[in-house]
């Protein structure tokens, strides 16, 4: 690696005065509310309406713009993005040691850390606010929330922030922005400066969403649907503007990801060389860039029929049109969840069988396919709306996507045919995740039959199937991850027994609480209601207790994973002796992964001839 | 495999350079220039949702009815900073930072002059947002305000660079990104015009 020069434009002020400077956390939170506050004031002045209300809709939206400028100035970009970008001096100096994970930064490890940790946040707050849902659902009547609007903001709440926070941002800016650099053989992302900041828009964006039922309830749930949101509270403002800047954090991942693959790969790293988890990665991005754009827009939209008003999705437009304009992104964001996860299996499973991966070409067809198809079958969440023209090739596009889907599951199974798999636990996990996938994945095609969606619209049944999607997916391949990469991050390693322990509850506790889901979903459990037929309460009661113990399973496991993270064993930098770049670095990476850019000579998934590591 | 623009992280008391204050070698330039035209072509996803809108959501024609003279000088203005900034880029070639400044200075005139003119309609009330018309055109007209904000401040930036890193400066990337961003938003502008003022 070459080194940079050593002198910006020298200002003459001492190198030190960063020390001098408050905590950036606490910079960011004192100026978001300063932000928040001055903003609020002013529009609310210039407000030409006779009240000069403190708090409206529009003072508050602008408001909102103040205190996320704010809080990401303060947390570090005023130094080290905005001035530079104006030619002041950079005073801004990266901190050593465990503060520099609380402040801006350019490191791809550190950034990965960031959003692993921040998704985290967010997983905590939806499980808490899915606990307080099933806790409202072990009786028939409303006992625990006051009024039904309380148990639909918290229903919102929770499938929020779990779709914008965790399942789009954990495996892709977290681990995504670990990972791919080191992968690709680079010391950094492509645009690291960018991804320094995009990672702070997260926490913004989670607190922004939880806190938006302060404003007022709203119930439309995750998908803000019009013309309900119109009716809602002032709270749905904040919704709308909390999932926007978390899209706009995953929108610079996505260009960023990309970037870093197509333009940072080391010499010989071809793309029949690439690792199978880049390939999702851009695969994923792809989607992103495609997508997030148009969620985003439709929100400005929404947000706009909201504070001036605007008559677009009500009564004067036309409401289905912003369910055609949600779901346009609702259905490739699944995929933008479930797609990494995919990736995962196959970067995983060579490694635990010991055995060359299987049909690699198909593996990548397979995630490039799930990419292409997934714009194409978005209305079969409408079908109860549409006419039989437009639900036939809708059905048949959601079908035919469980063909390239598959061949995730021909590689990973043909990898593991015959195979001397080590069963350890991110082994184990990985095939907990394929058989709830499966399960996830055949209901699918099951609710993709139009005859049996219009019976099984909007009951458990599609509750069942989508949370085996993206919790028996996504959330088990991210287990599997954190147990597989541990020794990475950290240069430690987990205990078999304790670790397999969490993975065994969370798999029997999930299976036992969503797949009654279908069956409450046959018997005639609605979504969207608090209340429900008292026939019902009786497997409702249960299988809430198996919801708290999946809960605990989950608290058990993110626990279990930090105390090894800090006072696990040590162990060798490369324990599963896999082929993959990033494991010839040290455990944990220096910041600077590789003192010489490595060559790669050939691929990454042939073990037929045993452990050796190359590069 | 160039790294010269990362952070030192070896001794990271050292300071790190601006953007435009190191030489780009040959990928680092594919890499920016890569990066800038994803996110850009990310960017025009908006702009295709905003050009069917009107239709979408009405099922029919709707009849414009706004001032096409001022939406036509702010075309104008934009298209007039556009050509500025080009002027700038081939200052920036002959490293003449007297008229860069200069060029992006009056660039920033006209993009403001630009960006007042696209917003003078939605401030005056001539048109009622509570029609399919009028739904259409704050939207649009918002979407397109925004975009010229976003090349004003790149303009400010650059600007910025050429007048305090002076004799520092290595390569002219941000100049040539600006003048790329805001060519994009005349384009932008210059279909949105048509959509909203003529179509």
């Amino acid at each position: 690696m070459s080194s940079i020069p050593q002198t910006g434009v020298d200002t003459g002020r001492p190198l030190t005065r960063r020390y001098k400077r408050m905590a950036p956390v606490l910079r960011g939170l004192l100026w978001a509310l300063i932000g928040y506050m001055v903003v609020d004031m002013i529009v609310a002045f210039l407000d030409p309406g006779p009240t000069h209300s403190l708090f409206n809709l529009v003072s508050l939206t602008f408001a909102w713009v103040g205190g996320v400028v704010g809080w990401t100035l303060g947390i570090g970009t005023w130094e080290s993005v905005v001035r530079p970008a104006f030619g002041y001096p950079m005073k801004w100096k990266e901190t050593v040691g465990w503060r520099r994970y609380f402040e801006y930064s350019t490191n791809h490890k550190v950034i990965g850390i960031q959003y692993m940790v921040s998704s985290l946040g967010g997983f905590i707050i939806a499980g808490t606010a899915a606990m307080l849902m099933r806790l409202q659902l072990m009786d028939d009547r409303m006992w625990f929330f006051p009024y039904s609007k309380y148990y639909l903001v918290t229903v919102g709440i929770h499938g929020t922030i779990m779709m914008f926070s965790v399942a789009t941002v954990f495996m892709v800016g977290g681990l995504g922005n670990y990972l791919i650099p080191m992968m690709v053989g680079s010391n950094t992302s492509a645009f690291s400066r960018l991804s320094g900041v995009s990672v702070w828009f997260v926490p913004a964006g989670i607190l922004t969403v939880a806190f938006s039922p302060l404003l007022g309830a709203w119930t439309t749930g995750w998908r803000g649907y019009e013309p309900l949101a119109s009716q809602d509270g002032s709270g749905i403002i904040y919704y709308y503007l909390g999932v926007f800047i978390l899209l706009m954090s995953s929108l610079i991942v996505a260009a960023n990801l990309v970037a870093t693959i197509v333009f940072r790969r080391a010499p010989g790293l071809t793309w029949n060389r690439l690792p199978m988890y880049a390939w999702g990665m851009l695969a994923v991005s792809f989607l992103n860039l495609i997508w997030i754009p148009e969620i985003m827009m439709t929100f400005v939209m929404a947000l706009l029929d909201k504070i001036v008003p605007l008559p677009m999705f009500q009564s004067t437009g036309s409401p289905l049109v912003y369910l055609q304009m949600f779901w346009l992104f609702g259905h490739p964001e699944v995929y933008i969840v479930v797609v990494p996860a995919l990736a995962l299996w196959m970067e995983i499973i060579p490694v635990m069988g010991r055995k060359t991966l299987f049909a690699r070409q198909w593996g990548v067809i397979g995630l490039v396919f799930v990419m292409l198809l997934s714009g194409m079958v978005w209305a079969h969440h409408l079908f109860p709306t549409q006419q039989n023209a437009t639900i036939l090739p809708f059905s048949f596009f959601t079908e035919m996507i469980s063909i390239p889907t598959g061949f995730a599951f021909m590689v990973s199974i043909g990898t593991m045919w015959k195979s001397k798999m080590r069963l350890n636990t991110p082994s184990i996990l990985i095939m907990m995740s394929m058989f709830n996938f499966l399960i996830g994945g055949l209901t699918g095609v099951f609710l993709a039959d139009p005859a049996v969606n219009m019976q099984l619209h909007d009951t458990f049944f599609v509750v069942g199937h989508f949370h085996y999607t993206i919790i028996g997916g996504m959330v088990f391949s991210s287990f599997a991850a954190m147990y597989y990469y541990l020794p990475k991050f950290s240069g430690r390693m987990y205990n078999e027994k304790w670790a397999q322990l969490g993975v065994y509850w969370i798999f029997l506790a999930f299976n036992a609480t969503f797949f009654q889901f279908f069956i409450l979903g046959l018997r005639g459990m609605n979504r969207w209601v608090p209340v429900y037929p008292a026939y019902l309460r009786a497997q409702n009661f249960e299988v809430s207790i198996f919801a708290f113990l999946l809960g605990f399973g989950f608290l058990y496991n993110i626990i279990y994973i930090i105390y090894v993270w800090r006072r696990g064993e040590k162990v060798d930098e490369n324990p599963w002796q896999s082929k993959t770049l990033e494991w010839t670095t040290s455990s944990p990476p220096a910041d600077i992964s590789f003192e010489e850019i490595p060559t790669v000579t050939e691929g990454f998934y042939d073990y037929s001839d045993g452990v050796s590591t190359e590069s | 495999m160039s790294t010269n623009i990362e952070p030192n992280f070896e001794n990271p008391t050292e300071r790190v350079l601006y953007p435009m204050q190191y030489e780009l070698d040959k990928e680092e330039q594919m890499r920016l220039r890569g990066g800038l035209t994803l996110w850009l072509i990310s960017m025009s996803i908006p702009m295709v949702l905003l050009y069917e809108l009107r239709y979408v959501i009405s099922g029919k024609y709707v009849a414009p009815n706004a001032n096409w003279l001022l939406g036509l000088l702010g075309l104008v203005a934009m298209v007039i900073a556009g050509l500025l900034t080009s002027a700038a880029v081939r200052s920036a070639k002959r490293h003449n930072q007297r008229a860069i400044l200069i060029q992006t200075g009056w660039a920033f005139w006209f993009a403001l002059a630009a960006m007042v003119l696209v917003g003078w309609q939605v401030c005056d009330r001539t048109i009622n947002p509570i029609s399919h018309f009028g739904e259409m055109f704050f939207v649009c007209q918002g979407t397109g305000a925004f975009y010229i904000l976003t090349t004003i401040i790149a303009v400010l930036a650059l600007r910025g660079r050429v007048k305090r890193l002076a004799g520092s400066i290595k390569n002219y990337w941000g100049a040539s990104a600006t003048n790329a961003f805001v060519w994009y938003v005349c384009v932008f502008w210059a279909l949105l015009y048509l959509l909203i003022y003529w179509l």
